[in-house]
């Protein structure tokens, strides 16, 4: 050290004292050292540090005030990555405390030169945890120059806050008021060979397992690439099995900062046997030393054995907890452009074309029989297509996350959704069909008598020209009627289609012109290496895709739940069904009774999802026929935008969404038409009735509902 | 704890008026909400508000979201009082609290006027940025023409600017 600091310490200064300032992954690795093995040198940056950024930048209060928008029991898994960006995005704004820059710059060139180093976290909660759960904070890997550290050094705090440890809040716990990060600033041992060895399998307790690939660990840790895995007799050390693995990649560092994965097939096992013996030994050792069996990652350097990390092995029982499923859907850029050809070239078409099929079969014509047996295969096409959706679909939407985040951490803007408009204007389904039903609507807008005759029975089919339009929109979209999109049973007069074309053809022509979508050149320009604007182009291209597959991917489903809600309508109407069919995902239970005491909501917190303030009369939307009663200028509230229901978008002046999320398919659709959105009001068709005056505020989440 | 009176022992029984004045400035600096009144005809309305006040004790910052009632009765009726106090919900706050009511005209600056007053509020009020940076909010002045301070239960000392 140039000079004592609260903020820096050397790791091999550390004792078992120094965990709440140090975090226990630093104290680890410092007993490492002691005990004799090889770590890679540096310091840490002490909890210190991290309080006083805090404090200085007074973000306690913004942290707290963020965590506590609405109780974490009501948050959606995409809440709480939403919280997790904005954390972050406020941390990479804030400076560090007076001091710490020089002293950074100072310590690493004094201890690490220009050697390339990781920043890793190291949390002093993580010790109080009954089960270690990597990765829910963050390292940096292959930083290169002191801004590249101070960078990093603001990710891993706001790691502290990500979606995965908010999702593990309990079992970590993470508490804002005494919640805090150390971060390991190490030299990056680039070694030919890396892993993790277990000391005593979890699944085979008489046994050691070691995973090992050619490079950095960083890929293996993470789940992208596949390790050879040697099983060792844990008291002998003999080799049990050696699993090779289908192809064999490498994640090596990069020049210029950050890490590449590559092919690695050509290369032989990354460990020789030499190196097994070595590793099986120094396992027993730790796990002597500690008296426990050890996770341990590790890296051969030069045929140097240098140890990354040992931590105690815990198990943690996944079963029924959904938890890991969404921490699944993060997948990298590379899986996910792999994944846009198959949504787009094969699911998309196929189960459109199932769509097509299902909607051009005559059900009425059906036998008794023959209907149930239809409605039944249709519900379970439905279930097929509902589990592609959940397994492939959603985890395509991660996309315009990865380009959102990285977008932020170069960017920085003021507001961490601006990536968004980079998206929007796309060409989406929902808004196609929207534009055809604003040209039906035209027509009936230029022709008074034609408007008027579709107020009664058929009458305003009897134009031949407006019936064509009409009933070519129904062709290819349904008539929008109550039971589903798809349905085609009703002929005009009092359909929903009738009556939001009534409705349309009374508001002046819809403004269809596309939301201003800023210039991708000019983002793409921003960028100085020809390396990451090749990254910027790639996840901004992804990011396009998953925005609009988000949007079609709705759509579609929506069609096929139309075609089974559309039998089950018709199985209804010839009494074939027991009370209490299995219902499609618009309708909702009534609303309770009204009690004798009235508690009245008069200002809901949610999350603004679309930026804008529209005041109107609110319209609840519990089952599809109420859209039929949507009036242009009314705020559509409703538990969640379904694709059967953005045909009435065009008439609403906002949207209030009880589920919550700012990537969500309501908030997409309410960018497209620029309407203020607020997503993540609990109860909010509870909470709100049709009629009262509301206004929705989607700059900060607010939606006030005035007193009549 | 009266972190206030502990830091600041009041001087307001000397009876001058700068002493009083010295005691709601303390008053104000040690506190960030007070509760804003506002009246529309026969519809009274309460809130609790973050504010800053100016060395000056004339100008009283604050933001509200446009759609509130608080702003809403301020659109028909630009007068409000707004309470400032510093008890802490103990038996002991009857003798040893103390609180203002400042009374005034609320406006909306526009120009370097808000700018400067923006800038107040948020030296105060970091935490608050997003906020008062909303297009929905709107951040308003009460050009405050009275104080009224109270300690000692019922002890009430009134300052005026006009």
């Amino acid at each position: 050290m140039t000079k004592p600091s609260p903020y820096l310490s050397p790791l091999r200064e550390l004792s078992a004292q120094s965990q709440a300032m140090a975090g226990a992954k630093a104290v680890n690795l410092a007993g490492l050292a002691h005990g004799g093995f090889t770590i890679p040198d540096g310091f840490v940056v002490t909890t210190q540090a991290y309080r006083d950024f805090l404090s200085s930048n007074g973000l306690e209060e913004r942290l707290q005030m963020e965590l506590n928008r609405k109780a974490f029991s009501d948050m959606r898994w995409e809440e709480l990555w939403d919280a997790g960006l904005r954390i972050r995005n406020l941390f990479l704004r804030q400076p560090l405390p007076p001091g710490l820059e020089e002293q950074l710059g100072e310590e690493i060139k004094l201890r690490l030169g220009d050697r390339p180093l990781v920043l890793r976290s190291s949390s002093p909660q993580e010790d109080s945890a009954k089960a270690s759960f990597a990765g829910l904070h963050a390292s940096v890997v292959n930083v290169r120059s002191l801004p590249m550290v101070l960078e990093a050094l603001r990710q891993v705090w706001a790691s502290l806050w990500s979606d995965a440890a908010l999702l593990y809040r309990e079992e970590i716990g993470l508490n804002p008021q005494s919640a805090s990060m150390a971060v390991i600033c190490q030299e990056l041992v680039g070694g030919e060979a890396s892993g993790v060895m277990f000391t005593r399998s979890p699944t085979r307790p008489e046994q050691t397992a070691i995973e090992a690939v050619h490079g950095l660990n960083e890929g293996l840790v993470d789940g992208r690439i596949s390790p050879d895995r040697w099983l060792l007799d844990r008291t002998s050390g003999k080799i049990l099995d050696h699993h090779v693995p289908e192809t064999r990649s490498a994640m090596l560092s990069t020049p210029s900062g950050g890490t590449a994965c590559t092919e690695a097939s050509a290369s032989g096992p990354p460990l020789h046997d030499s190196q097994l013996r070595q590793l099986f030994s120094v396992g027993q050792q730790l796990e002597e030393k500690f008296g426990v069996a050890q996770d341990i990652e590790w890296t051969f350097q030069q045929g140097r054995l240098y140890l990354l990390q040992a931590r105690p092995i815990t198990t943690v029982d996944n079963q029924g907890d959904d938890r890991q499923w969404y921490l699944s859907l993060k997948r990298r850029l590379d899986e996910l452009e792999a994944l846009q050809p198959r949504i787009e070239h094969d699911l998309l078409p196929a189960m459109l074309a199932e769509a097509e099929t299902l909607a051009a079969l005559d059900l009425t014509s059906l036998p008794d029989k023959e209907l149930l047996r239809e409605l039944a295969s249709r519900q379970a096409r439905y279930d097929y297509w509902h589990g592609v959706y959940y397994q492939t679909f959603i985890p395509f939407a991660h996309g315009m996350r990865l380009f959102g985040e990285f977008y932020n951490d170069h960017l920085k803007p003021d507001d961490p959704y601006a990536f968004m408009d980079l998206l929007t204007g796309e060409q989406l389904q929902s808004k196609q069909r929207n534009r055809q039903l604003e040209a039906l609507a035209g027509m009936l807008r230029a022709n008074p008598e034609r408007r008027n005759g579709l107020v009664g029975e058929e009458s305003g089919l009897r134009d031949p020209e407006f019936a064509a339009a009409y009933q070519a929109f129904v062709a290819a979209y349904g008539d929008l009627s109550v039971a589903a999109t798809g349905y085609r049973g009703a002929k005009g007069g009092a359909s929903v289609l009738s009556n939001i074309l009534l409705e349309l053809a009374d508001q002046p022509a819809g403004d269809w012109a596309r939301p201003h979508r800023p210039s991708e050149e000019e983002f793409l320009k921003g960028f100085a290496s020809g390396q990451e604007r090749s990254q910027a182009k790639r996840l901004l291209t992804l990011a396009k895709a998953s925005y609009r597959l988000r949007d079609d991917d709705n759509i579609v489903l929506g069609r096929i739940e139309a075609a089974w809600l559309t039998a089950q309508a018709e199985a209804a109407r010839r009494a074939l069904l027991c009370p209490n069919p299995r219902q499609g995902s618009v309708l909702d239970s009534p609303p309770t009774a009204a009690e004798e005491v009235r508690v009245e909501a008069r200002q809901l917190l949610g999350q603004p999802a679309a930026k804008g303030v529209a005041s109107g009369p609110a319209r609840i939307v519990r089952q599809h026929r109420d859209l039929a009663e949507m009036k242009a200028g009314e705020i559509l509230v409703c538990d969640a935008i379904d694709p059967n229901m953005t045909f009435a978008i065009p008439l609403a002046g906002g949207i209030v969404e009880r589920r919550g999320g700012m990537l969500i398919h309501g908030a997409i659709i309410a960018r497209e038409y620029g309407l203020p959105c607020v997503t993540g009001i609990p109860e909010a068709c509870e909470r709100i009735r049709t009629g009262d005056p509301i206004c929705v505020d989607g700059f900060l989440g607010i939606v006030t509902i005035q007193s009549s | 704890m009266h972190d206030f009176d502990e830091k600041y022992p009041l001087v307001s029984d000397r009876h001058k008026p700068e002493n009083t004045r010295a005691d709601i400035a303390r008053l104000l600096g040690g506190q960030r909400l007070g509760v804003l009144s506002t009246c529309h005809g026969q519809d009274p309305h309460a809130s609790l508000i973050g504010f800053a006040a100016t060395a000056d004790l004339r100008r009283i910052v604050f933001v509200t979201p446009r759609a509130t009632k608080k702003h809403r009765n301020l659109s028909h009726c630009s007068r409000a009082a707004l309470l400032i106090d510093n008890r802490n919900n103990r038996l002991a706050d009857f003798h040893e609290a103390c609180a203002v009511t400042a009374e005034g005209q609320v406006e909306e600056p526009q120009g370097s006027e808000r700018e400067e007053a923006l800038r107040l509020f948020l030296e105060r009020h970091p935490h608050l940025a997003e906020f008062a940076h909303s297009p929905s909010c709107a951040l308003l002045v009460i050009a405050v023409a009275s104080y009224r301070f109270v300690n000692r239960f019922q002890h009430v000392v009134e300052i005026r600017f006009d």
